[in-house]
């Protein structure tokens, strides 16, 4: 067998996310000058001339495996079918071009060598396709079930900020209306999707960067995963606070239903599903999973639409008919709601696919969402941490420290604020650092910065309006909350 | 030609040494302090904005209108480093909005928002604006 270099093989790879794939046998080659011919050759003879370029086609289509790889960033559900297809086209014009070269020994040396290559970097691709999957299912679980938490009254931080950054934002409905959001299962099912195509999406951008840094698309995609099972690893890491990682195995048969991991799984080619454990169980779970979602699913009708506000008729019959997301389908049959109110932080109680509805009569525990109006005090001193720790001496190392009304205020406003009320208790927020303060801290700056724009001389009491409106919208990462 | 609104990452905000009119604001010696940087090659404090290196020389090569380049001191805030291990930001400019939004590749809408034309974005889109919020512009 001729030994052939992958481009690839100097990267040091992962043992788990890239393990050294079985070799498929091939025969070897004649010697150059042997006189034994073989009596059935490997080649078959073509019946039709291949197309001229059929050959550099096949490389082409080759070469562009690492590139699919990359895909699996613009979503998981794209990426699967276009990688089976991929490797299909493969097979076509790799048999076209190898049938055009008839037995001639180099286009079998060559053939050998292609194919060795081909099978390797398919071996790659399989691999690192179950590393996503198995990365990211559990990640999506997790951010799934923390949402339900946080919706039900715990923490879910993390899955908020992730919902958030996700295209289509479906914390937006959630934010504007969170206790009917709560009620409803099918958001949660396409905010699993939505982790899946946000997750993808941010591998791309890693990949992306990575190659312009000048390394190969392979170690870019690698890095890229690597970033994404960080994200995972942090989000689980936060269940050490007390998230609910225990009803995660629960959430298992409602997320792989979701219309981008269902037909990315089947998909799929069989080999991958039987090397990934996870994804057999998976499978497991979606052949268990609720047959009304099960039936929807093949329904062609499965085309989500955008979403509306909650229809009038909820309260009038305690239960939401419709998912507002899909208001063109028949009602869920779901079983009546085994909802444990009110939960302590970081409890909430879903089993398999019935996620709970509230009843009118059950008030629901959604976060409180309306902190007291902020003011300002006197700081006793300009060291507004040292303020902040003598008040909340636990929360020494667990938080941030930051400004309600932001520091530059006394510069962008003069004589608007003193230090003294800047620096005070009362303007003093501290946010967890486990809530990925990178992501929010941009983003209350952001709508600072916004405020500033909008707003060129406001007067104190409107910076209070807005410090509140802050507190609003991130009490949920703030501790002590406000 | 299109003209598309732009919100850059915020990273820090003025620091003590910006010397600045206020009412509306006009700044006229830029201090830029980090809170905290998500790498993205252009960044705002508003009005102002920073723009990495090798993003001034792709304006420069493009010969985008619209921009002026100065001096930015940049600093790092306590805050950012309890985020960040090091200090370690790309080379920054002051990039000083001078055009109108809708007629220069770099303006200033009404609002003082950056708005820059298709092409300023084509360049901008290849270095990491990923941060940015990217809207079309309606005057």
């Amino acid at each position: 067998m001729p030994s052939v270099r992958s481009p690839y093989s100097d990267i040091v790879q992962h043992p788990q996310l890239f393990p050294s794939p079985a070799r498929i046998p091939y025969p070897a080659p004649l010697p150059p000058n042997s006189p034994v011919r073989p009596r059935v050759s490997p080649i078959p003879k073509p019946t039709n001339p291949p197309a001229s370029n059929a050959w550099q086609n096949s490389l082409n289509t080759i070469q562009s495996i690492p590139s699919g790889l990359g895909n699996v960033v613009s979503g998981l559900g794209s990426f699967f079918p276009s990688l089976g297809h991929g490797f299909a086209f493969i097979g076509d014009t790799m048999g076209g071009a190898i049938a055009g070269a008839t037995n001639h020994k180099a286009a079998q040396a060559r053939y050998l060598a292609a194919a060795d290559d081909h099978y390797n970097r398919q071996s790659d691709a399989e691999d690192t396709l179950t590393s996503t999957i198995q990365g990211l299912v559990p990640g999506s679980f997790y951010d799934l079930a923390t949402a339900a938490g946080d919706a039900a009254g715990g923490q879910g931080g993390q899955a908020r900020r992730t919902l958030r950054s996700m295209p289509g934002n479906y914390l937006n409905a959630w934010e504007t209306d969170p206790a009917s959001a709560t009620l409803n299962t099918l958001p949660l099912l396409d905010g699993g999707g939505n982790i899946f195509k946000g997750l993808g999406s941010r591998l791309t951008e890693d990949g992306i960067a990575n190659d312009v840094a000048g390394n190969t698309t392979r170690a870019a995609v690698s890095r890229g995963l690597g970033t994404g099972f960080t994200k995972v690893g942090g989000a689980l890491k936060y269940t050490a606070r007390g998230g609910p990682i225990g009803q995660l195995a629960d959430h298992g048969s409602a997320l792989l239903t979701s219309k981008v991991v269902k037909p990315a799984i089947t998909a799929s080619s069989r080999a991958v599903i039987k090397a990934a454990p996870t994804i057999a169980t998976g499978l497991h779970m979606l052949k268990d999973a609720d047959p009304v979602l099960r039936t929807r699913l093949k329904a062609p009708s499965y085309i989500p639409s955008p979403v509306r506000p909650p229809t009038p008729d909820i309260k009038s019959n305690g239960f939401r008919p419709t998912s507002p997301q899909f208001p063109d389908r028949p009602p869920v049959n779901l079983k009546p709601p085994t909802y444990q109110a009110p939960a302590p932080a970081g409890a909430f109680s879903i089993s398999g696919a019935d996620v709970p509805r509230h009843p009118d009569n059950v008030s629901p525990t959604v976060i409180d969402s309306s902190p007291p109006r902020a003011t300002f005090g006197n700081a006793p001193r300009k060291e507004y941490r040292k303020t902040y720790f003598a008040a909340n001496p636990t929360a020494k190392g667990e938080v941030f420290v930051h400004h309600g009304a932001e520091q530059q205020i006394l510069k962008l406003y003069p004589g608007l604020l003193t230090p003294a009320k800047v620096h005070s208790i009362e303007n003093l927020r501290g946010i967890l650092k486990e809530h990925n303060n990178k992501v929010h801290l941009s983003q209350i700056r952001r709508d600072w910065d916004d405020y500033y724009a909008n707003n060129p001389d406001p007067t104190e009491d409107e910076l209070l309006d807005q410090v509140t409106k802050t507190d609003q919208k991130y009490n949920w990462a703030y501790w002590p909350r406000k | 030609m299109n003209y598309y609104l732009i919100k850059p990452e915020v990273a820090g905000g003025y620091g003590d040494d910006t010397v600045c009119d206020t009412r509306p604001i006009v700044v006229h010696k830029l201090h830029y302090e980090f809170f905290g940087w998500m790498g993205d090659d252009l960044i705002t404090s508003f009005p102002s904005f920073i723009a990495s290196d090798r993003l001034v020389r792709l304006i420069l090569e493009n010969h985008l209108t619209g921009t002026a380049i100065a001096d930015v001191k940049v600093t790092f805030s306590r805050e950012y480093f309890s985020s960040f291990k090091k200090a370690e930001v790309p080379f920054f400019h002051w990039l000083k909005i001078e055009g109108t939004a809708g007629s220069e590749d770099f303006g200033y809408s009404p609002k003082r928002r950056l708005v820059v034309s298709e092409k300023a974005l084509e360049v901008l889109r290849k270095v990491n604006i990923h941060q940015a919020d990217i809207e079309p512009y309606n005057p």
